[in-house]
């Protein structure tokens, strides 16, 4: 009678396991791999998490890079316009008509540079709630930088940190050349007509934009630093899901042949049983 | 002639009585704690004139077939099989408060928790950052709290059944004190109480569920019981048991009413409910506050060691615990404004995250017995289940040995049908036998009467 109820345990054990799909749900089914499965799904949570972080950290770099791209776009026009303004052959009209496009260059640059993602000002360094570039006639160049120096990091694996965006202030200084500043000049330049100024002006334009290249290839790097741990966060999350697996999942092709195994014995038990109950001497009396 | 009608008659009482004691023990073979009957016959003999003279047979007595050593036997396996179960029911009951899989448990909410700072990290002057950090700390007090809760139901389940196993063990002490009492007065009639004493083993077997007894019997059937050395009940004494609990640590101890001395009680149910309240769910509570209190102290130090969006005044994230992680909350300030949740390690440079950085590394930190967070909630809310799982392979070995011993008593005490009912056709035949006897005897007296007639 022992076994027969040890098989229908047993039975109602391996239905669980099919129906569930785990063979394991509780510590008591098996201790150790139960606790080898928690400390397995806690690191699946923590790649997931990292994985989370560098989604987010990855939207910042790439608004930034875009934003990047736009300036030296902005830069590389800016430079056109002093080249044009350098030629001696141009009239007041036409200074005039550069010093408007290079207003609203100027407006743009600073539209790209208070970009904002789901985080906040990507440029604004660690004070990511403040608008960093504003106009402010005490600033240099007319414009005031109200961000840190400071970037936000992001953990995107343990010890690992990346940095998704540059500070402001970094963006518009390169060897003492600041750009708002030579905007300025720029401006004060084409409104005098003085060519000679603005054909000077041109270093510091290429300073400026190959400056920008060097920031966009800065935010590029942490991308693909970004893409690199992710992908081996991936594989290792595989891994991990394999092994869980392996630990926890149920193996339907062995559960099946248990249950047949597991069936035959109940029968065979229940037929012993019975056949052993109906022998009795009260049928020889 | 007489002798021959003596005689037959004689087979036929041993007959009909051998047949009454069968079929008592077949009607009683399903009977717990029965002990099967044998007849026990003598011949009857006269010295006359010719030397010795048969006169038949007489039931001399009923042999009560008991094996006392191994009821004893099962009697100790049953306190370590009851002391077992209980423990093991326990435990589970703990387990499955403890572990889901829903992935709410405490060793996820801790790490969501801890991660949550991670993500503030990155991101500190975030509203939607600061907000994940209060939810995810509210469940990671709910998963403390559910978890303290489960072990506080779970003991006082455990002084209650502690209680109604006193009262059943005083029962059951009482009905044994009434067992050796018709014991002795059928004795003085000269009699045996064989009722009383199957009763007695029944309740013996019963009383052994609860506590590690350690029974003697006399040769005429009364029985001694002790617990933890001190005598309980005796032909001429019962003792009753008392509960005494501490009103401050809720430690619960077992004395004798009539002198208040303490006893010592290790096994069986009662030993288990004992062990439970007084050490091993104690121990649990313990180990839980003292997780959550190293915790809390650890993310207070790096949170009062920064500072908030709005102002410089250092604060603590969870509000001060006394002891118990029942009464773990998040500081009211933080709840009511969620700039005062600091990040940064620098006053006035909004926006760094290092402190957040910081209360979400100590993820790595080995705060308890050599534990990171994560890995100790893991080490906790696995420990019932490591308990049933020791525990059930120990059921199982007892309920082998159980088994075995009662295989083993049945043989001896338990009815065999096949035996009874082949001594039926004995004793059938038996009486035919002898009835056939007083028949030739009459046929005898009638041929001698019709001569005489």
């Amino acid at each position: 009678m022992k076994h027969i109820n040890q098989n229908r345990m047993e039975l109602s054990k391996l239905q669980e396991h099919i129906a569930s799909g785990r063979k394991i749900t509780m510590a008591s089914d098996a201790p150790v791999n139960f606790k080898n499965a928690r400390a397995l799904e806690q690191q699946l949570r923590d790649k997931e998490f990292y994985q989370q972080q560098i989604n987010k950290a990855k939207t910042t770099s790439q608004t930034a890079q875009q934003s990047l791209d736009e300036i030296v776009d902005r830069l590389i026009e800016l430079k056109g316009i002093v080249l044009r303004g350098g030629n001696s052959a141009q009239g007041a009209q036409a200074y005039k008509a550069l010093t408007q496009e290079v207003e609203t260059i100027q407006e743009q640059l600073i539209n790209s540079l208070n970009s904002k993602d789901g985080s906040g000002y990507i440029f604004s360094g660690t004070s990511s709630d403040t608008v960093p570039f504003s106009m402010d006639e005490l600033g240099v160049g007319g414009v005031s930088f109200n961000g840190t120096n400071q970037v936000n990091k992001t953990q995107i694996e343990e010890g690992i940190f990346v940095e998704p965006s540059v500070s402001g202030q970094a963006i518009r200084e390169v060897g003492g050349i600041d750009m708002f500043e030579a905007i300025e000049q720029t401006i004060t330049a084409l409104s005098m007509g003085d060519s000679s100024s603005l054909s000077a002006q041109l270093d510091d334009y290429d300073s400026l934009i190959n400056h920008l290249i060097d920031q966009s290839a800065t935010v590029a790097f942490e991308i693909n630093k970004m893409d690199f741990v992710f992908e081996r966060q991936e594989s290792l999350k595989n891994t991990i899901q394999a092994e869980l697996s392996s630990l926890v999942d149920t193996d339907f092709a062995e559960t099946f042949s248990q249950i047949q195994q597991t069936e035959l014995a109940f029968q065979s038990a229940m037929t012993v049983h019975s056949s052993i109950m109906n022998q009795s001497l009260l049928d020889y009396l | 002639m007489n002798s021959l009608i003596e005689i037959s008659r004689s087979g036929i009482k041993v007959a009909q009585e051998g047949l009454n004691t069968t079929a008592h023990n077949i009607t009683n073979a399903n009977t717990p704690g029965y002990t099967r009957r044998r007849l026990i016959t003598v011949p009857q003999h006269q010295i006359g004139g010719k030397g010795l003279q048969g006169l038949g047979v007489k039931s001399a007595d009923f042999e009560y077939l008991r094996e006392l050593r191994t009821e004893s036997l099962i009697q100790t396996k049953q306190q370590e099989l009851s002391y077992l179960e209980v423990k093991s029911q326990t435990f589970a009951r703990l387990e499955t408060s403890f572990v889901s899989d829903t992935g709410g448990d405490l060793d996820a909410r801790t790490q969501s928790f801890l991660q949550s700072f991670g993500n503030l990290a990155s991101s500190p002057q975030s509203r939607p950052a600061r907000n994940q950090v209060i939810q995810e700390a509210e469940l990671f007090i709910d998963a403390v709290k559910n978890v303290h809760s489960a072990i506080e139901q779970e003991r006082e389940l455990t002084q209650n059944h502690v209680q109604e196993s006193i009262r059943k063990v005083n029962r059951l002490l009482e009905d044994l004190d009434g067992l050796n009492k018709t014991i002795t007065s059928a004795l003085n009639r000269g009699e045996q109480a064989l009722a009383a004493m199957d009763t007695q083993v029944m309740k013996l077997q019963e009383l052994s569920e609860y506590l590690d007894i350690k029974t003697v019997q006399s040769d005429n059937g009364q029985v001694r019981i002790s617990v933890g050395g001190m005598e309980v009940l005796s032909p001429d004494l019962i003792q009753q048991l008392q509960l005494t609990k501490d009103s401050e640590s809720e430690h619960l101890d077992i004395r004798l009413a009539n002198s208040g001395q303490g006893i010592s009680v290790e096994s069986g149910k009662l030993g288990a409910l004992l062990e439970l309240n007084n050490d091993d769910l104690v121990t649990l509570s313990t180990d839980l506050d003292g997780f959550v209190s190293n915790l809390v102290q650890r993310v207070n130090f790096e949170h009062s060691q920064g500072y908030g969006l709005e102002d410089t005044q250092p604060r603590n994230f969870f509000s001060d615990m006394d002891g118990s992680a029942s009464t773990l909350s998040i500081e009211e300030d933080l709840i009511n404004n969620i700039d005062h949740i600091a990040a940064e390690s620098i006053s006035g440079v909004q926006g760094n995250g290092d402190i957040a950085e910081a209360i979400a590394g100590i993820k790595d930190s080995k705060i308890m017995s050599g534990y990171a967070p994560v890995e100790f909630a893991i080490h906790f809310i696995s420990s019932p289940g490591s308990k049933v799982s020791a525990l059930n392979e120990g059921i199982d070995l007892r309920n082998s040995e159980m088994e075995l011993l009662t295989a083993q008593q049945q043989q001896v005490s338990g009815v065999n049908m096949d035996e009874e009912l082949s001594n039926m056709i004995q004793y059938q035949q038996a009486y035919q036998g002898a009835a056939k006897v007083l028949e030739s005897a009459q046929i005898m007296y009638q041929t001698l009467m019709s001569i005489v007639a």
